[in-house]
């Protein structure tokens, strides 16, 4: 309700009390029904006593010629009356006795109205109609202003949003086009590594099998020994073996387990002393493997968070999508720790992986920086896959997949819970992240369309987001 | 005889393998050495000053889990057995914050961009090794040939 000052207030109440209280001029309004047509003549004035009204404004290029039915009435919601508000105050004090809107109760509503025949009432005391109505018309000017305003920082937020969700919009389809060609050329060097490393190796072979064996050991070389293991293994042959530093280096990543030094034999090892470059020759060849896999993990996520358009299909797997975001958040994950429970009996669902990509991304990233804004010790991040099953709820699906994505960062305070997740809402101070959209709002509108759940908890060890997706869609859904 | 060390420190094993491969036209004259973070590599500097041997230059990369290559050369800095170390950031990734840190905190020697090129790292690194030479009071004569000749001239005179 509009707040204004006891002068206006006290005679507001007078006027209300003196000609809105005759039980003849009281009427009942059933939710739907329609109080006042647009561009009809309408000779009263209403007061809301109860329920809530919607003024709805009908413009001219309405498609056909014929009014709609009252049930069909459309249009663009101007303003809603709420008890103790006027209706019609304009028209009625203008004597245009014509109403700009149609005015329908959005509940069972009541009201009372005075009309064109009413009279003044003690006009000796408080003066004629118009002046002992003057506090409506105030009250009507305050109604209105504050309307504007409202609509105004509606609009610039809207504004606002929109060229927001532009620069997201071209910036994912920039990173499309760049990733597209990466994905090409990436490609060629995949392929060409490994006709290289074929040819290389049968080359050597023919001059000297020992070669060959040495470069096969370099490509083929997938041993997770620690740099600190290897170097020490390293010094000891370099001792023991009398080998130089590079050529024991090679022989620690090769002469993993205890027995295999004797395995190889003095013959392997005296080649090696001078032929550890073979080896050193097949393990670049083999970074460049890695590297190559590595970037086309990159290239396929970024093309899937710029995809674009939405189509959803069945059989997607989600634990890939979840694999698809780390790798695109793969740099800004490195310095947390992060462990995946990804189950593997998951059901695929209905989804667009485009989507499913950019909910897990949104999540991820908004923790890393959570966690690294509070400076959180060993920052870790859980996500974590598993089937739903969820018996007797009508006319809703039964299975879905949870994702469970949770990190030991600050707690988020109870009253920010839900406003998080509203398009306007941050604590970051600016910027806008690469090509992530709009952060968690982005989120919910997206588990929404699925017919999803979010739901969030937070205290001050753990901060959880779990998702929950039905495995199929509804027709007419999405 | 003592040896002189250089230590290059990289979360990524192939990014490691690169830049030792690109400064190997210094061994055997030194010795090139790998740590694959900040723990590593200060357990790494504790044996090699308990052997009594030097260690020359620390090459760091910046973003590492764990401790940032900052925080790494600002430990050497402040350590009184590495007080001739030189110190440099090797990375792509460093920020403004960063690089402020890196001069103030971490007095690091200098930073070359990745990706780099490998004459040029070579050459700072050449660079960074006679300082240490010089400074450190090493003799000289039997580095001749892997040292950069203006800098020893310069520290001669």
């Amino acid at each position: 309700m509009i707040s204004l000052p006891d002068e206006i207030m006290r005679p507001l109440k007078r006027v209300n009390r003196v000609y809105f209280t005759d039980p003849d001029r009281i009427l009942a309004v059933p939710a739907g029904e329609v109080l006042v047509r647009q561009d009809e003549e309408c000779h009263r004035l209403y007061l809301v006593l109860r329920g809530t009204f919607v003024a709805y404004r009908r413009t001219d290029n309405f498609e056909g010629s014929h009014l709609p039915d009252e049930t069909q009435v459309r249009g663009q919601e101007v303003f809603r009356a709420e008890p103790r508000s006027y209706v019609c105050v304009q028209s009625f004090f203008s004597r245009s006795y014509h109403s700009s809107y149609y005015i329908v109760a959005l509940e069972d509503a009541e009201v009372a109205y005075i009309d064109d025949t009413t009279q003044a009432v003690e006009p000796e005391k408080y003066g004629s109609l118009e002046r002992q109505f003057t506090p409506v018309l105030v009250h009507e000017l305050a109604a209105r202003n504050s309307r504007i305003f409202t609509h105004v920082s509606e609009k610039e937020e809207a504004v606002r949003l929109l060229q927001r969700a532009e620069m997201a919009s071209t910036l994912g389809q920039l990173s499309a086009g760049i990733a597209h060609e990466l994905n090409n050329a990436v490609g060629v060097i995949s392929r060409r590594t490994d006709f290289v490393a074929n040819n290389l190796s049968d080359y050597l072979h023919e001059d000297e099998p020992q070669n060959a064996q040495l470069f096969r050991f370099g490509y083929e070389d997938d041993s997770f020994v620690s740099a600190a293991d290897i170097r020490a293994k390293a010094r000891q042959f370099e001792r023991e073996l009398d080998l130089p530093q590079e050529a024991a280096k090679v022989l620690a990543h090769i002469a993993k387990e205890p027995g295999d030094l004797s395995k190889l034999g003095s013959r392997f090892v005296k080649n090696l002393r001078k032929n550890y470059r073979f080896w050193e020759l097949g393990h670049d060849l083999r970074d460049l493997q890695m590297a190559a896999r590595h970037a086309s993990g990159i290239v396929r996520a970024v093309k899937l968070l710029g995809g674009g358009t939405s189509s959803r299909e069945g059989g997607v797997d989600v634990n890939q999508s979840v694999r698809d975001a780390l790798n695109l958040l793969v740099n800004k994950v490195k310095t947390m720790r992060v462990c995946t429970e990804l189950n593997e009996q998951l059901p695929t669902i209905t989804a667009d992986p485009t989507e499913l990509v950019q909910i897990w991304t949104n999540i991820i990233n908004n923790a890393c920086d959570a966690m690294q804004h509070a400076n959180t010790p060993e920052p870790t991040i859980t996500i974590r896959t598993s089937p739903l099953h969820a018996e007797g709820l009508e006319l809703l699906p039964t299975d879905y997949v949870a994702v469970t994505i949770s990190n030991n960062g600050p707690e988020i305070p109870e009253d920010l819970r839900e406003k998080i997740f509203q398009p306007s809402f941050t604590t970051k101070k600016k910027g806008l992240d690469f090509g992530l959209g709009l952060g968690l709002s982005i989120v919910r509108r997206l588990v929404d369309s699925y017919n999803g759940t979010i739901e969030l908890h937070s205290n001050h060890q753990l901060t959880s987001f779990t998702i929950n997706l039905p495995t199929t869609q509804i027709h007419g859904n999405d | 005889m003592e040896t002189i060390n250089i230590i290059c420190v990289d979360d990524q094993p192939e990014v490691l393998d690169s830049v030792l491969r690109d400064l190997r036209p210094l061994t055997p004259l030194v010795r090139l050495e790998d740590a694959s973070g900040t723990a590593d590599c200060m357990r790494l500097l504790d044996q090699i000053d308990a052997e009594g041997n030097h260690v020359a230059v620390v090459i760091s990369d910046q973003v590492m889990p764990g401790e940032t290559g900052t925080d790494l050369l600002a430990k050497i800095a402040n350590d009184r057995r590495f007080r001739h170390t030189k110190k440099m950031l090797l990375t792509g990734q460093a920020t403004h914050a960063d690089t402020i840190n890196a001069i103030n905190e971490g007095q690091v020697d200098n930073y070359v961009d990745k990706p780099w090129e490998p004459e040029k790292l070579l050459g700072v690194v050449k660079r960074l090794l006679t300082l240490y030479i010089m400074e450190a009071g090493i003799e000289y004569q039997p580095y001749m040939s892997i040292l950069d000749q203006k800098t020893l001239l310069s520290k001669l005179h």
